[in-house]
């Protein structure tokens, strides 16, 4: 199996947080939501609060494994015309405005299938994406856009469950570089009341065969969810909480809004003892 | 995906358990009325020439379709395997009621996910779901057909997987529904070939079949496939024409992408986006088709001629010719299976 080289940015991300004591904060956001115009200003907006990575989701036509969060931002994303596109813009918008944080994309195989592997590495090098989870890829496809992706300098990042059994992670652990994202419950997207019962034991298991860093997604919707799983893994992902609150305002408060909120939850994002 | 692994292991097992194939044999018989009828249409081929035409007539089958054949293997696949809570899609509704109805016979809890579109202009289907004891939950994201009911099931499968059974109605999706479809649904070819060879003494020119999902289709070719005389023809739906967009003619005009877990043709957009798909059927219009591999590295879809529409299909009809240049005349439109 080929080594692959790890994306720089990501591992430097990582090690920066590991170094202050804290977990790495990536929020995630639709490509083209609320608008076109408008992402590209809460991606800045996630920046400027404190992010270590961003997450950029691909807009598709059927997100399943998305709650009704993200579902219905990329249905309002797809109408207004946004795709993979867009992404690559927002990102080639926030290199020449002098974003360094790693950019990692979301989405699902055929958008990034249709647009060809081959130029989904090329263009990802050319305009700086590190990483990419996809997230109907299961492992047993997974080279075909791993070794491409590693070619062009970028991660493909590998998703684990709870029900992943330990022969699977032994799989992923072969393969993935830059993170693991670890999907901290058996279920879809979106905000949540608790993090999972058994979460601490999940990561701990997956803990025993990975050594790169480990990303909990997935639910996490608070300062509080933030600060209990920066205290078991690697990096924290928070999607649809933030997006649930910045619909509740009016357009013009959104980035600074969105500023506020990540500033929040990097806060929250300390280690015990920090 | 180790929900698909469990499943793919307890598929591998019952299949070869003597019991469990008894039982689907038993009810087969007892419950569906199988096996069904197959009938020859004189006066359809009187009237349209060219062949005698059988009709395989699994509108006779329990719940008025082949989609009983599947959902009784697949409902005695769950509780072989111990899981008490069934989901499933549905389309038109008729893998719906059958699903309800299975799960009314062997005791199961039923939820059967709908578009909401579809749940308007198929309501009879959705009183007989409700009446078989089955929740019927509206899909109101995407397109709200049946392309959107299958997101929604796959979401309540993956939050509910350790008690839930997918009971998934076409030969396409995630493996190793389309081998597990195909199985279940081989009875129907396995008994038109038994048939046609009693009452004709021979093998039919051709076989044809409409294609959705793809389940009816494979089930009627799978038991053909050797058959290297014998061509195979699947009808699609052209809708509106091809020209208009509004079709589901997955193979004719679909390209190769990945949709449910399955890579196969698909009805998409530049940017592979996944398109709404019409069809005045609604069991037919889905926007990708199962690649069931019969004995070969080709897709099913291969295997499948192109004649998508109703206007192809009375160009290439000839009319008065004799038996057996029906198969000659279509051949520069089908590609032969193997």
């Amino acid at each position: 199996m080929t080594v692959p080289t790890p994306n720089a940015r990501i591992a430097a991300a990582f090690e920066k947080a590991r170094a202050e004591n804290r977990a790495a904060l990536m929020p995630f956001l639709t490509a083209g939501y609320p608008t076109i115009e408008a992402s590209r200003d809460w991606l800045m907006a996630i920046v400027a609060g404190g992010a270590d990575l961003i997450e950029i989701g691909i807009p598709f036509s059927d997100p399943l494994a998305d709650g009704t969060t993200v579902q219905r931002t990329s249905q309002v994303a797809l109408e207004n015309g946004a795709g993979l596109t867009t992404a690559f813009e927002m990102v080639e918008y926030a290199r020449a405005n002098g974003v360094e944080i790693p950019i990692v994309f979301m989405g699902y195989v055929n958008p990034f299938f249709q647009f060809g592997i081959e130029s989904l590495a090329t263009e990802a090098q050319r305009v700086g994406v590190d990483g990419f989870i996809i997230a109907d890829l299961p492992i047993e496809e997974s080279d075909d856009f791993r070794v491409p992706l590693a070619a062009g300098g970028a991660d493909l990042i590998y998703m684990v469950a709870p029900t992943t059994t330990d022969r699977r992670i032994s799989e992923v652990a072969q393969r993935a570089s830059g993170f693991i994202y670890c999907v901290s419950l058996t279920g879809v997207t979106g905000a949540r009341a608790s993090l999972a019962d058994n979460l601490s034991e999940y990561i701990g298991r997956v803990r025993t065969q990975i050594d790169i860093p480990l990303a909990i997604g997935f639910g996490i919707s608070t300062p509080d969810h933030v600060q209990q799983a920066a205290a078991i893994g690697d990096g924290v992902v928070v999607a649809s909480a933030m997006i649930n609150y910045l619909d509740t305002l009016p357009s013009n408060e959104q980035p600074a809004a969105a500023t506020r909120f990540v500033r929040e939850l990097a806060d929250a994002a300390a280690k015990p003892g920090a | 995906m180790p929900a698909l692994e469990e499943l793919e292991a307890a598929w591998e097992d019952a299949k070869h358990d003597v019991a469990y194939l008894g039982e689907i044999r038993r009810l087969a018989r007892d419950y569906v009325g199988r096996p069904t009828p197959l009938y020859e249409a004189e006066r359809l081929a009187a009237e349209v020439g060219g062949a005698r035409i059988f009709l395989k007539r699994e509108d006779l089958a329990h719940t008025g379709a082949h989609k009983i054949n599947n959902a009784i293997g697949q409902g005695l696949l769950a509780k072989r395997m111990g899981k008490k809570r069934i989901i499933a899609e549905t389309g038109a509704g008729q893998h719906g009621v059958a699903t309800a109805t299975v799960c009314a016979l062997l005791g199961l809890e039923c939820i059967v996910y709908m578009g909401e579109i579809d749940i308007e202009r198929q309501k009879p289907n959705v009183f007989r779901m409700k009446l078989l004891g089955a929740e019927v939950r509206s899909v109101s994201s995407g397109s709200k057909t049946l392309k959107d009911a299958i997101n929604e099931a796959i979401r309540d499968w993956v939050t509910n997987v350790d008690s839930t059974f997918y009971l998934f109605g076409t030969a396409a999706g995630m493996h190793p529904y389309p081998v597990i479809v195909r199985d279940l649904q081989a009875v129907i070819g396995r008994e038109a070939r038994a048939q046609i060879i009693e009452k004709t003494g021979a093998l039919p020119n051709a076989v044809i079949a409409c294609v959705g999902g793809g389940s009816n289709a494979i089930g009627m070719f799978y038991p053909f496939v050797a058959d290297k005389d014998v061509d195979l023809i699947g009808v699609e739906a052209g809708g509106h024409g091809l020209e208009s967009g509004l079709h589901s003619a997955t193979i004719t005009a679909g390209r190769e992408g990945v949709l449910h877990g399955s890579r196969s043709y698909v009805l998409q957009d530049d940017n592979g986006q996944v398109v709404e798909t019409h069809s005045i059927s609604a069991g037919l219009d889905y926007p990708g088709v199962g690649r069931s591999m019969p004995g070969s590295t080709m897709p099913v879809a291969h295997a499948m001629s192109r004649l998508p529409t109703r206007r192809r299909w009375k160009a290439s009809r000839p009319s008065a010719a004799p038996r057996g240049s029906f198969r000659r005349s279509n051949r520069a439109m089908q590609l032969r299976m193997g």
